[in-house]
């Protein structure tokens, strides 16, 4: 090792420590931990029961369905996100009039912390005093008010439309910039060959953008399966546990079963299940094509 | 249980002399301005003295207890009054959030990697079973005699004991009260789901008054309401003693039943979204009939006189011949196993137990108190009316795995009560779930 190198390594050692005890550490620990039986049976002293918890895992109807919907969510909330925040990113793009107003005002959605966002929500879903139905009703659109969460598809829909209302401005913001960094000459370029304008968004700004929507929907799609608080405060997983998600079953436990080992085994599950997801988005939006 | 049934005349620890004499506060209405009274200056100099002699350049042991929010600053001016008493122990009040919850969760947490985060546990009824299977709690049992602890309501010792040894002394009695109107249904509430029925379809209006709203939303409230119709239907969720699972009896099939049945008929449709703030707010928009909720709303109603002057507490209706139910909740204190400081923290749970104390924290944040006595002595007709409800409630059953039973529960019977499920069914899987949990 010269000493050029040697030096580079100890500058770099601080980080490599911080990482390794940030992110390695508990990624090893939680796999660990999923080979123990460790819970209030074992009196919570970890027993070695080597695959015994991913057998039970495998065999645990519940937690599979708690992964579909997961993943049912994330798809949909992603695909409006995305959709809205690319109509909302050109839209910013290209209004020179009052940008950086509507940029700072659609970010507040964003900002607000979501168990308090969820609060609300639960009173605009009300059956008596709720928003959504007076509005439904005065339109005509529902002849009777209807109790939002009381029912499995609705309530599943409420839950959709609260993350999609909140974390379409992250989408929005992560694609304008996006926006801004295509080179408008190649635009210019393309109407002065006669391309129309959807000719130009489809041939030109999107497949420049693709980098970026990757990056975004990729961000969106790790935040969305891992969902918890919305969940967590605006129907607790119900009505009958239809809307429970991984991550409010892997708490439950944790936390409240104090079942570590099984919980960590459910954790190492979610985390192939995502690795796969992340895997599918790159198929889908990040390789490079040909 | 039968250890802690209570004893109707035996002695009364609360005896004048017991505990040092300060002047039990004023029955005032909560908004008045505190006023502890202070004790003359010079017996604060020989207290010191004295002190002083014992604890000498001693910095006071400090005690950490996690609550709920401390919103009127009571539970820091109860602290201030315990730290007079006993300078040489300071309470320190970290406050949580206000989900009992979340508030477990901090505890779990702290509590498992051995922090040494909090010294004193203030417990709900439900964790004690967990907390002290899991090795974290002192035996409290032989702190005091069996009479002293025979003043309080059984129940809530009952939801402090963990294989009939007592983890946590109650200090508030939380239980599962029926509000109606006065104005509607005069002084005579139902005493059978027959009874309430017909009051509730007759004085329902057209225009949005509904006959009954209760909390159905899937979460802790939801078992806590079912227990009481199938209490009263005579059934029974999990008998601690033999582990028997009651939910595919009769009983429990037709409690299942009712309950689903009032959903869009005497309940809104919405019901089963409602935690306790949604079922109250609609109660007191002329919304409801009836009203299934804790004593707290009691306490809020101060707010609004004119209105709760037209409404009346009865204890949950019940089936012909079968008592009624009444769903035990209510915090209180335990001790941290592996703090330095055990006898410090007794110390303080001696004092909070104490009359003045109780009148304190009862007069202040409306809190109920877990002891008898205090409801003996009390001439408002409001007391003793609760206490009469409060002496049915019937603790939830103290198992180490209670989060999962109620879990479970909580999952059928929302399931079917929004008719994902038939009532027999959502019952049926349960107890099969139920059963495979407690092998």
């Amino acid at each position: 090792m010269t000493a050029r190198e040697r030096s580079a390594w100890m500058l770099l050692s601080p980080l490599i420590v911080l990482v390794a005890g940030l992110a390695v550490y508990p990624v090893l620990r939680t796999v660990f931990l999923s080979l123990f039986t460790q819970n209030l049976s074992t009196g919570l002293e970890p027993v070695f029961s080597g695959f015994e918890n991913y057998s039970r895992a495998l065999a645990d109807r519940h937690f599979w369905e708690t992964v579909l919907r997961t993943l049912r969510f994330t798809v949909l909330a992603v695909g409006f996100e995305l959709a809205l925040g690319l109509a909302a990113a050109l839209a910013l793009h290209h209004s020179a009039f009052g940008r950086d107003l509507a940029r700072t005002a659609a970010l507040v959605p964003w900002v607000l912390p979501t168990s308090a966002l969820a609060l609300a929500w639960i009173w605009i879903f009300n059956d008596q005093f709720g928003v959504v139905n007076d509005l439904l009703t005065r339109t005509g659109l529902l002849s009777e008010p209807l109790a939002w969460l009381a029912r499995p598809d609705t309530a599943f829909a409420a839950l959709v439309a609260a993350d999609v209302w909140k974390t379409t401005p992250f989408m929005t913001l992560l694609l304008l910039a996006g926006l801004q960094t295509i080179p408008t000459d190649v635009l210019e370029a393309a109407q002065i060959d006669g391309a129309s304008r959807w000719q130009r968004l489809w041939r030109i700004t999107l497949p420049l953008l693709r980098p970026t929507i990757f990056v975004a929907v990729l961000f969106r799609a790790l935040q969305s399966f891992g969902i918890f608080d919305l969940v967590f405060v605006m129907t607790g997983g119900g009505p009958g546990g239809s809307t429970e998600t991984v991550a409010l079953y892997t708490y439950r436990n944790f936390l409240r079963y104090l079942d570590f080992g099984y919980g960590a085994t459910l954790l190492v599950l979610g985390s192939v299940v995502l690795a796969a997801v992340t895997g599918l988005i790159w198929i889908l939006l990040g390789r490079e094509r040909r | 249980m039968q250890a802690f049934r209570c004893r109707a005349n035996g002695p009364n620890p609360f005896q004048p002399g017991a505990t040092p004499q300060v002047p039990a506060p004023s029955r005032v209405r909560a908004e008045s301005p505190a006023h502890l009274r202070r004790p003359s200056r010079l017996a604060i100099a020989i207290f010191a003295l004295f002190c002083s002699t014992a604890f000498l350049a001693a910095k006071p042991v400090e005690l950490r207890v996690l609550m709920e929010p401390d919103g009127r600053g009571a539970w820091r001016a109860l602290f201030e009054e315990f730290h007079r008493r006993h300078p040489e122990i300071r309470i320190r009040l970290i406050e949580g959030p206000a989900s009992t919850d979340a508030r477990e969760d901090l505890y779990v947490n702290a509590l498992l990697s051995g922090t040494g985060d909090f010294d004193l546990v203030y417990a709900d009824t439900i964790w004690i079973p967990k907390f002290a299977s899991a090795g974290w709690l002192a035996d409290l049992t032989d702190r005091w005699p069996r009479e002293r602890w025979d003043d309080f309501v059984p129940a809530a010792i009952q939801g402090g004991t963990h294989k009939s040894r007592i983890y946590r002394v109650p200090v508030q009695l939380n239980g599962g009260l029926l509000y109606y109107r006065r104005d509607l249904i005069g002084d005579d509430p139902p005493a059978t789901f027959e009874e309430f029925v017909q009051m509730a379809k007759q004085h329902a209006t057209a225009d949005g008054r509904w006959g009954f709203v209760w909390q159905g939303k899937q979460y802790e409230g939801l078992v806590c309401n079912f227990l009481e119709i199938l209490g009263g239907f005579g059934g029974f969720w999990i008998d601690p003693e033999t582990r028997e699972i009651g939910l595919e009896r009769p009983e429990a099939v037709a409690a299942l039943e009712f309950l689903r049945d009032t959903v869009g008929t005497i309940s809104p449709p919405g019901v089963t979204t409602y935690a306790e703030e949604e079922s109250r707010l609609l109660f007191e928009n002329d919304g409801a009939v009836f009203l299934r909720n804790w004593p707290y709303v009691l306490r809020l109603g101060g707010r609004d006189a004119a209105f709760y002057d037209r409404v009346g507490i009865a204890p949950m209706p019940s089936q012909p011949g079968v008592d009624p139910v009444s769903t035990f909740g209510g915090a209180g204190f335990a001790i941290v196993k592996s703090t330095p400081h055990p006898d410090a923290a007794w110390a303080f749970i001696e004092f909070v137990t104490s009359p003045w104390a109780v009148e304190f924290l009862n007069e202040r944040i409306g809190l109920q108190p877990a002891v008898r006595s205090f409801y003996k002595n009390s001439d408002d007709p409001v007391q003793r009316k609760l206490l009469e409800v409060l002496e049915t409630t019937r603790p939830r059953p103290p198992l180490p795995q209670y989060a999962q039973a109620t879990d479970i529960l909580q999952r059928y019977v929302s399931a079917a009560l929004t008719r994902q499920l038939e009532p027999r069914e959502a019952l049926r899987r349960a107890s099969q779930e139920t059963r495979r949990l407690l092998e």
